[in-house]
């Protein structure tokens, strides 16, 4: 019992870790119809840069929100140099530049810090809490909040906010938003970054566990992408739904399977369901119309 | 002889009743139009009819034989082939590719053939892109054969589809609002193209909302409102039905259409 | 003239003579060797256009295959003593049945589900490789016996040349012939409106399942000469990294041209050798290269410069 407890958590932790990319994704995908493969990315932005702020003397606290800030800053040059540039191009050609953007990112980061694993210390320390008889880091638990905190501050903001509810008609229809003077543009850069801000927050939360590196990008927005459509492309609740059983798939058949195999049980059940489910687990049967 | 028949056909989606209960008896070569207005659930019906959508409740049989549920390519394998509202046209191919794409129902020809392409191949591309061309022709687009159809107008690219549907050779061919957006002169001659059409034994289902098109051609007009059968007969006959009046233009649009009439 | 310009084979006769006219400029056998590792991206990437450029499916798992015809030809002479030849057939083999076999629901999924789906599938072919280590070596992978054809070992670049340059040629004759027949305008009509295309009689699952399957088994041949040039393979063969290589190579080079994969293989084969010497900043340096492709050819190279052409001759 005490270990299913044990893999639980790190599930729901790796899990919220995936949900925050996921909900990045579906951000800037329901903005702007792309799926941007730098996602990961960010995450791994938040965490080095933070590191070698720290290293270089910045105390932690300001060094983390330096770190938020330059994600930003990347996410909406971005936006501006890149996929705004190209706004009239096919699908598959704004994500070869997020692609392009996203390896970019990666030897900028092998350059500036360098190719080693580092790590931060943990928010309330390394004594591990000890809940129904399993060992839990008490990080875990700021990773999970964390990213429920952000993910139900944006479904605020979406919901309440009038820039929120700019961001959901641009979602909706792009055309009508744009003849209603919506500023569309604007709100397509706003998502790309914000969904750089919450992910370089993540990466900084899960670094003490997680450990960070140039390329820890690149799996993070794989599994993040592979969640979102897990739950349904497009949809937020999905997307944390997709990012939290996709983090518990991995997390027990690591445990109760064998931990080489953990990423393609993982990967088969995303498979299956999406044999079963053609439009994910929570994503609403898209009826064509002819 | 009935060649296609609909028996209480039904769906809904999201609790609404988009088709409910129709009955069709069409008969072989004749030209059979369904009319409604907007949101009556025609074109849903041709969906249901063509494989797109499959039915709730009911049946829908081709020649006696029971198709229901059956996917689009069967269907048009057992000779049903359709027109789209909307344009589903190939854009990004020519207007000869298109109707050619129509012939691929009658080209057979293996994998290998296709790869090393044999002289079989070849004989069968020239005589597909010969039908091409005269299926262009009887829609009078024959001076387009080669031009990208996203280059072509709205009108020419409405008889591009039914052209690309004729290629399949189909005993029956259903066109939805082929009128569509087209100018008078454009709908007398899709007028000429449907009777032409139909001259040579192609049971013609069309769904229209240009009533004089749909006067002047039909030999049986079938009525929709709301997902369910008004009335059907003859264009005299619908034509006068009071509730046919009333679904169209509303209690109040009839007592003043009967204000002027009487 | 106008009409050779025209006829179907004309994009590979053009690229024949590339090909032939290339060595002209070599002045080393390494030199051979990175044109022969060009032509054999190519000839991945030539069945990966088929599949997305043409029927407009997406693969981001084809290194998958790349795997599977590399491993063939390592673990079949290893383990079982059979010719290397014998072994690439048989990769190209397994590499179809595994694509007719997964195929059938994959193809059932649209858009980025379909990605997923297919990425997912590439990084369950990477895991079997890098874990089952008793067969396939694990993650530093194992030495592949040299390709060994009627007596005449074939280890040095320039045979290796001139044997991808005539597959990659063959493979995008084919492919050619392919889109020039009822297969590929059915291909092309599923691309564009897949509703349109079941009402005509198309039957779209087995045309994607087929072309998917033909795509694959171009990816194993890639995989396998990739091997066999090497002397040596690893999982990484089969990385999700390659896949979006190969990915790349297609669009950046011109989704739906038959010369695009070639130039797409070009560019990021070249690149980061002529990158090298920048050292740590490669990465940075291919990354823009991608993203100033796309943003300012956003059809490819290929048909970017054939549009220029044409634009300047009228």
């Amino acid at each position: 019992m005490a270990e299913f407890i044990q893999f639980a958590f790190s599930g729901l932790t790796v899990g919220a870790v995936y949900a925050v990319v996921a909900v990045g994704f579906t951000l800037i995908y329901n903005a702007s119809d792309v799926v941007n493969f730098a996602q990961g990315e960010f995450v791994m932005l938040g965490g080095m840069t933070t590191v070698f702020l720290a290293t270089a003397g910045v105390p932690l606290p300001a060094a983390a929100i330096l770190a938020i800030l330059l994600a930003v800053a990347v996410g909406v040059v971005l936006h501006r140099a890149a996929i705004d540039l190209a706004r009239d191009a096919s699908a598959v050609t704004l994500i070869m530049i997020t692609i392009g953007a996203s390896i970019f990112l990666r030897g900028a980061a092998q350059v500036v810090f360098d190719k080693r694993f580092h790590d931060l210390p943990p928010i309330f320390g390394t004594e591990p809490l000890r809940i129904a008889g399993a060992t839990i880091q008490p990080q875990s638990l700021v990773v999970i909040f964390g990213a429920a905190a952000i993910v139900l501050g944006l479904s605020l903001f979406i919901d309440r906010a009038l820039f929120g509810k700019a961001v959901t008609a641009t979602a909706t229809n792009r055309l009508a938003a744009r003849l209603v003077g919506i500023n569309t543009r604007r709100i397509v850069g706003f998502s790309f970054a914000m969904s750089a801000g919450i992910g370089a927050l993540a990466g900084i939360l899960v670094t003490p566990i997680t450990l960070t590196s140039y390329d820890a990008g690149t799996l993070l927005a794989l599994k993040g992408f592979a969640a979102a459509m897990l739950g349904g492309m497009g949809h937020a609740p999905g997307a944390v739904v997709g990012g939290l059983v996709l983090g518990l798939i991995e997390s027990f058949s690591a445990g109760y399977v064998s931990s080489k195999y953990k990423d393609a049980v993982a990967f088969l059940v995303i498979l299956a369901v999406l044999f079963a489910m053609p439009q994910g687990l929570l994503g609403r049967a898209k009826v064509e119309r002819v | 002889m009935t060649i296609l028949a609909t028996e209480r056909l039904s769906i809904a989606f999201g609790g609404v009743r988009a088709v409910d209960e129709v009955n069709l008896e069409i008969e072989a070569g004749e030209v059979f139009s369904i009319i409604g207005p907007n949101g009556a659930g025609k074109t849903t019906l041709f969906n249901l009819i063509s494989g797109v959508y499959a039915p709730d409740d009911g049946q829908v049989r081709l020649a006696g034989e029971d198709v229901t549920g059956l996917t689009s390519d069967r269907l048009a394998r057992r000779g049903l082939s359709r027109t789209f509202q909307n344009l589903q046209v190939f854009f990004r191919m020519t207007a000869i590719e298109n109707v050619m794409v129509g012939c691929h129902r009658h080209e057979h020809s293996g994998i290998i053939a296709e790869l090393l392409h044999l002289p079989a191949i070849v004989r069968q591309n020239d005589a597909s892109a010969r039908k091409a061309r005269a299926m262009l022709a009887t829609v009078g687009l024959e001076q387009e054969a080669d031009r990208p159809a996203g280059a072509l107008p709205y009108g020419a690219l409405k008889r591009l589809e039914i052209a690309r549907a004729l290629a399949t050779e189909p005993r029956v061919l259903l066109l939805d609002e082929p009128a569509a957006g087209c100018n008078p002169v454009e709908t007398r001659e899709l007028e000429a193209v449907i009777r032409s059409i139909a001259a040579t034994g192609v049971t013609v289902v069309l769904v229209e909302h240009d009533m004089r098109l749909v006067m002047n051609i039909s030999d049986r007009i079938h009525v929709l409102a709301d997902g369910k059968t008004l009335v059907e007969g003859t264009a005299a006959k619908v034509r006068s039905n009071p509730a046919v009046i009333e679904a169209y233009l509303g209690i109040h649009g009839s007592q003043e259409a009967a204000g002027v009439a009487g | 003239m106008a009409g050779l310009a025209r006829h179907r084979l004309a994009p590979v006769l053009a690229m024949t003579v590339l090909v032939l006219g290339a060595p002209l400029l070599f002045q080393s056998s390494y030199h051979y060797r990175v044109g022969a590792l060009v032509l054999v991206f190519a000839i991945a990437a030539c069945g990966l256009n088929l599949l997305m450029g043409f029927a407009g499916q997406v693969s981001l798992g084809h290194a998958g295959f790349l795997g599977i015809g590399a491993y063939a030809v390592a673990i079949g002479p290893a383990q079982f003593g059979l010719p290397s030849w014998i072994c690439l057939l048989g990769g190209a083999a397994i590499s179809g049945v595994v694509a007719l076999a997964v195929g059938r629901p994959i193809l059932r999924l649209r858009g980025h589900y379909l990605a997923v789906a297919t990425l997912g599938l590439g990084i369950l072919v990477n895991i079997v490789l890098s874990n089952e280590a008793s067969v396939t070596g694990g993650p530093d992978g194992m030495n592949v016996a040299r390709l060994d054809l009627l007596g005449w070992r074939i280890r040095d670049a320039a045979s290796w040349y001139w044997i991808s340059s005539f597959t990659f040629l063959l493979g995008a004759a084919l492919g050619s012939n392919l889109i020039d027949g009822p297969t590929g305008r059915a291909l092309r009509a599923i691309h564009d409106s897949e509703v349109a295309a079941r009402t005509l009689g198309v039957d779209v699952a087995a045309k994607k399942l087929a072309v998917f399957a033909i795509s694959a088994i171009y990816a194993s041949v890639a995989g396998s000469y990739l091997a066999l040039i090497n002397g040596h393979v690893t999982p990484d063969v089969s990385n999700f990294l390659y896949s979006i290589e190969l990915v790349a190579m297609v669009v950046l080079g011109g989704m739906g041209s038959v010369g695009g994969p070639l130039a797409g293989a070009a560019i990021l084969v070249l690149l980061p050798q002529v990158l090298t010497i920048l050292h740590d900043y490669e990465q940075m340096v291919l990354g823009l290269v991608i993203m100033g492709v796309m943003i300012f050819l956003r059809h490819g190279v290929v048909p970017s410069i054939a549009a220029a052409v044409a634009r300047s001759r009228s």
